[in-house]
């Protein structure tokens, strides 16, 4: 998604204005005209004064409406699959890494990303399991990082 | 015992020894990946030396980056690929250096260059950091306050790009570092009721996220690349050097010497002391219609000049505590969680972890040399990977980098947010390394800010009172004026014409 000048400013402005609001439920330290909403409202400001600038010049210098247009990469074949599988394989480790241990997770998420980016799948295969082995007895067993584990893979820790 | 003593025994140890050839070999390896940059050698890095006492974790550091930095040559004068962005500047005499058949020469130059840069920019570091403590142990909140003003403008308006998307990535950062508790009144911040976040944005993950998993999106979706065909190194690689330092001194000394001043500078790091020192060179060049076509001149320069920069970039992150590029932006997050608060303080409480960080420049630059030679010798291999091998398990270093830090999969959260976000923020042309800056920044600049206008009681003409805080003071005015006189004065002679 690219941004042209006047929708970034208009953005910064809606920032802005949107960190100013919730600045107000922050409190000053006793007795001080500062506190804790000081550095928000200040960002807020400047959030603010540099939408404006951007779109003011934006509009004197060409006259341009907001825009949001593709980024060139979205059109190439398997380009936004590849994007989705990225986010899609960070989740998936979130959410399955404690139910299912380190090792199966880090396999698949090593081997999907692998078969995404065109890496043959047997081939994808060894290496995907090469690598999370080796991740995890680097970190699991030498640096004792508690990655999760589960108990039918007890023997590896 | 004597902290230089002590320092040498910190640093002489099988362990830290060990530490530093093998973060050296990882460096050698990131850089010469292209795309893959020393600051996200660094970010894979730091999960590792969390586990570390501080001098390992430093030397770990020092060493992975200035070897990075060479490495990037190699791709470039091998593939016309800069391994880092500190490589571009002279990528296409490298490149056609190594179609004339002398790419020996031209990696040998980076190398050697590149270690005598280091070498002065350690010097420097040595000489100038102390004097600089004693100076900064007089700054009050004032002072520190100016410095990181300046050097948050600084960050902006040397960044690549529109200074307004500079601001913005700083504005990023800034908001970033107001989440959490610690702010003047100890009120939850933009916490949303998460127990997590009361902590503040996990630096860490933030950083792998901005520098790393970014990177990881961007070889997802690139489709173009094609497999090239690597060129062996041909040719003496140390040979040819002693002809090219009696022919160039004044261009070694002039690279070094920028390279340094320029990575001192806050925000501006390697890459942009190469370009400007390529340019130097080519301004003062007796050649400089060669340059672009094979010369070694503007290799030599900017070479020593962006190593010299990363030994520059520690001048303000151990004197004062404000980093000088994101990798010594990243360093003090390394040495916050380490209970270590860089500034001149460190000068008088621990002398010898900065002596030893002195020693480790020394010697990271100097094993620069044989493992560089190694190196351009097995470049053939290591350019084989494949990205697509590579970057698969670059993200299951990231999550499980993210994941070590608080041993929560909240920090994985934190990562892919801020992968997002850099991605989204590249895309749009926005600089990443401000938006770095003001998270590391940020607190310091609201508690000198916070604490300066009570002791003002609310006067900002205080701020000017002091006369080195004065001279920051105008300094700073100065970098956020000039560029817009500049400005005005050239729409009114556009005008006048």
């Amino acid at each position: 998604m690219k941004f042209n000048d006047v929708s970034l400013g208009i953005l910064l402005m809606l920032a802005g204005g949107a960190i100013w609001l919730s600045a107000q439920q922050f409190s000053r330290l006793p007795n001080q005209a500062y506190g804790s909403e000081t550095m928000p409202l200040a960002l807020s400001a400047v959030a603010v004064i540099l939408g404006v600038f951007m779109v003011g010049r934006s509009l004197v210098a060409g006259g341009r409406w907001p825009s949001v247009s593709r980024a060139e990469w979205t059109l190439a074949r398997g380009a936004v699959a590849g994007f989705v599988a990225v986010i899609g394989l960070i989740l998936a480790y979130i959410v399955l890494a404690d139910r299912l241990g380190f090792l199966p997770v880090a396999v698949a998420v090593i081997w999907s990303l692998m078969v995404v980016m065109r890496v043959r799948w047997w081939l994808a295969g060894i290496l995907s399991f090469v690598a999370a082995l080796a991740i995890q007895q680097a970190f699991g067993r030498l640096l004792l990082v508690p990655l999760p584990r589960t108990e039918y893979l007890q023997f590896i820790w | 015992m004597s902290p230089i003593i002590e320092a040498f025994g910190l640093v002489f140890q099988p362990y830290v020894l060990l530490v530093i050839l093998g973060s050296a070999a990882f460096g050698m390896f990131v850089g010469a990946i292209p795309g893959l940059t020393a600051t996200m050698a660094t970010a894979l890095l730091v999960p590792i030396t969390f586990f570390m006492d501080p001098v390992p974790a430093i030397a770990a550091i020092v060493t992975a980056t200035a070897m990075a930095i060479f490495a990037g040559d190699i791709p470039g004068a091998l593939l016309r690929m800069p391994g880092t962005p500190a490589s571009a500047a002279y990528v296409d005499d490298s490149y056609k250096m190594t179609r004339a058949g002398r790419s020996g020469e031209a990696l040998g130059a980076a190398l050697v260059f590149s270690s005598i840069g280091g070498i002065f920019g350690t010097i420097v570091l040595m000489t100038s950091s102390p004097v600089l403590a004693d100076i900064a142990l007089r700054f009050s909140s004032f002072e520190y306050f100016w410095l990181v003003v300046l050097g948050l403008s600084c960050a902006i308006f040397v960044s690549p790009g529109a200074a307004s998307r500079g601001l913005i990535a700083l504005l990023i950062g800034l908001f970033a570092s107001t989440v959490g508790i610690d702010n003047p009144a100890g009120q939850p911040r933009y916490t949303f009721g998460s127990v997590e976040l009361l902590a503040g944005v996990q630096f860490i993950p933030a950083m792998i996220g901005l520098f790393a998993v970014s990177e990881v999106l961007r070889a997802a979706v690139d489709r173009t690349r094609t497999p090239q065909t690597v060129m062996p190194a041909r040719g003496g690689i140390f040979g040819p050097q002693w002809t090219n330092l009696r022919r160039y001194p004044v261009q070694v000394l002039r690279g070094s010497a920028f390279g340094t001043a320029i990575g001192a500078l806050p925000g501006a790091g390697a890459d942009i002391a190469a370009w400007i020192s390529y340019a130097i060179s080519k301004r003062f060049s007796k050649q400089p219609e060669q340059f672009g076509h094979g010369h070694v001149e503007g290799l030599v320069e900017a070479g020593a000049a962006n190593n010299g920069a990363v030994s520059g970039a520690w001048i303000p992150a151990l004197v004062f505590g404000i980093p000088g590029d994101s990798i010594t932006a990243i360093v003090i997050g390394v040495l916050y969680i380490k209970g270590i608060n860089p500034g001149p303080t460190v000068f008088i409480n621990d002398p010898q972890l900065i002596y030893a960080v002195f020693i480790v420049f020394l010697l990271a630059n100097l094993i620069m040399l044989p493992l560089g030679w190694v190196a351009i010798k097995a470049a053939g291999t290591l350019l084989s990977v494949p990205r697509s091998v590579l970057m698969p398990i670059i993200l299951m270093f990231c999550i499980v980098g993210s994941f070590a830090i608080n041993n929560s999969v909240f920090g994985v959260g934190i990562m892919l947010v801020f992968g997002l976000l850099g991605f989204v923020m590249e895309e749009n042309d926005i600089p990443i390394a401000p938006a770095i800056l003001g998270l590391v920044l940020g607190p310091m600049l609201e508690r000198n800010f916070i604490t300066s206008m009570i002791k003002a009681d609310g006067d900002p003409m205080a701020f000017f009172e002091r006369p080195i805080a004065a001279g920051l003071g105008a300094f700073t005015l100065a970098v956020w004026c000039i560029p817009v006189l500049a400005w005005l004065i050239r729409r009114r002679s556009d005008a006048a014409a």
